[in-house]
């Protein structure tokens, strides 16, 4: 009998324990700890933050899910991991705190056989003064609640324009390391698209302000693409839109703070800036969730299994190189942690080598870089790899050959709403093969068949199917299993 | 009481997108049909899922 704790349950780390239970039997345990009582689809909070989607829309109960499909579920937050057991016991193990209602507060000390730390980001808003919903100057889309309240707020800033008064939005980026710019460019479009529905998009100044150094990077470098016998890049492709919709950009920029009102930024020449705004949804710069590790005699391991990002270090190349030298092979392949075999983080919670777009610095020496996006398809994919892996080793022995699935050999889709709306909505869909450019497999770092971009109603229409489809797998319905990740 | 889109303050570096492309007419509307935008969606299924199946994994 085995025993499978997976901490987290988002994408990655709620994939894993799916599949881990589907293939295991039912003498082995497989237990999820999750913080957070409900799953949340976060490519819909979208929608949620401007209005089109209820937040009950995106999330829904996860004690129902794992009990139906046998997996155990302790509502708690993992604090510190002892892969080296402790002096009671050699067995590793995980210290966990419950954050449910009736227990919070109460410790547990969990063994385990096999860990996945599938713990997601920490949403890093104190990096900035004064972003974010809790006490700070900005909206977010980050979580449900986060997209309801941005929602809100977006419905005062309408009203306000309905009622005459002029207004600037600023979209995007709240510091120079951030990721995940889709959801930013998703959510200025969604605005753009919900101004116009309003019939105010003549009052309204729409900016979207980025750590990105030309647009369309997305934190991958950009894309080139191959339309009618020629390369044009997703540069081009992407500042069409924004020309096309006057959505103004400001790139390269490092929000240095937020006033009431007022954004400061610096660029990539160094010069400081300053931005009026009405409403502001900037996101957070992610790290670990703060997990620490102690070896079986109590010493702090914790540099040894993390970055100082927090988040955990696994089977890639860490070495320190410059961006011309930064190679496929860099990039992790089993996600099996530095020297614990049946430790494995997923998702998120790996730490990269390296970030795929060249990273910059202004002459004052501030990171101007977009962090690797790892969300969605390439967690999926993460978190059912290590699950098959943890299946063969429990199945036919420790000398099981590991599964793979490295960022540079696995490809992903991104579909960025541009407004909602069955007859009138809009989407740029976009695909790419593979996330981490290999030029030594490709001239253009890519597969040019499979990494494409389109605008159009059908990628909204592709972009609803997946919240159904995605949320059908993730409640682990009938035919979960054969929907792709 | 204005009803002007707020100006860009001085000091400001929106970036020049002058030079992209603007979609023509003909695209606009193509991007909305829904015959043209059907065969999309079937194109754009059939490449996610080719790629799903290329993804060596």
């Amino acid at each position: 009998m085995a025993d499978i704790v997976v901490l987290g349950a988002g994408v990655a780390g709620h994939t894993a324990a799916l599949h881990l239970r589907r293939k295991l039997g039912k003498q082995h345990r497989v237990t999820v700890v999750s913080p957070n009582s409900n799953w949340n689809w976060i490519p819909s909070n979208i929608w949620v933050g401007v209005g089109k989607m209820p937040k009950e829309s995106v999330l829904f109960p996860l004690a129902p899910v794992y009990r139906k499909h046998g997996i155990d579920f302790r509502q708690a937050k993992a604090v510190s991991i002892r892969p080296d057991g402790d002096v009671d016991d050699e067995r590793p193990a995980v210290d966990i705190v419950y954050t449910e209602v009736g227990k919070a507060g109460q410790e547990e000390r969990l063994r385990y056989d096999y860990l996945v730390n599938a713990t997601g980001p920490q949403l890093r808003f104190g990096m900035t003064p004064g972003l974010g919903p809790d006490g700070g100057n900005t909206v977010s889309v980050c979580t449900a609640a986060h997209a309801e309240h941005a929602a809100a707020a977006l419905a005062d800033t309408i009203a306000t324009l309905k009622a005459g008064t002029p207004q600037t939005l600023v979209v995007g980026m709240g510091h120079g390391t951030c990721t995940c710019e889709g959801a930013a460019f998703e959510y200025v479009f969604n605005v753009d698209h919900e101004l116009r529905e309003a019939g105010v998009r003549d009052r309204a100044r729409l900016v979207y302000l980025t750590n990105e150094a030309q647009l369309g990077d997305f934190g991958v470098d950009g894309m080139t693409f191959e339309e009618r016998g020629f390369q044009t890049t997703s540069e081009l492709w992407t500042g069409s839109l924004f020309r096309e919709r006057g959505v103004e950009a400001i790139l390269g920029a490092h929000v240095q703070k937020v006033e009431p009102g007022v954004v400061h930024y610096e660029t990539l020449d160094g010069a400081s800036h300053e931005l009026a705004f009405d409403f502001g949804m900037l996101l957070p710069p992610f790290g670990g969730v703060g997990l620490t590790a102690y070896d079986r005699a109590g010493a702090d391991i914790t540099a040894q299994l993390f970055a100082p990002s927090g988040f955990m270090k696994v089977d890639a190349d860490y070495t320190p190189k410059p961006y011309e030298q930064w190679r496929a092979e860099d990039w992790p392949e089993t996600y099996r942690a530095v020297g614990y075999d049946h430790v494995f983080a997923v998702g998120i919670a790996f730490a990269p080598p390296h970030q795929i777009s060249r990273p910059r610095t202004n002459p004052h020496g501030t990171l101007i870089a977009p962090a690797p996006p790892r969300t969605g398809m390439p967690s999926g994919v993460m978190g059912k790899t290590v699950a098959l892996t943890i299946v063969d080793q429990i199945t036919h022995g420790q000398s099981a050959v590991a599964h793979t699935a490295s960022m540079a050999s696995m490809g992903a889709a991104c579909v960025a709403s541009a407004g909602a709306g069955m007859r009138n909505g809009s989407a740029a869909a976009m695909t790419m093969m593979p996330v981490v450019p290999n030029y030594a497999k490709y001239p253009t770092g890519r597969d040019l068949k499979d990494t494409r971009g389109e605008i159009g109603l059908a990628g909204h229409w592709l972009k609803l199917m997946l919240h159904y489809l995605f949320i059908h797998k993730a409640k682990g319905r009938f035919g979960w299993q054969f929907i792709p990740e | 009481m204005t009803t002007s889109t707020p100006a860009p303050l001085p000091g400001e570096t929106a970036a020049d997108l002058s030079a992209a492309p603007l979609p023509t007419a003909k695209t606009l509307k193509a991007r909305k049909s829904l015959p043209m935008q059907l065969g999309r969606f079937a194109v754009l299924n059939a490449r996610i899922m080719r790629m799903v199946l290329k993804g060596e994994h």
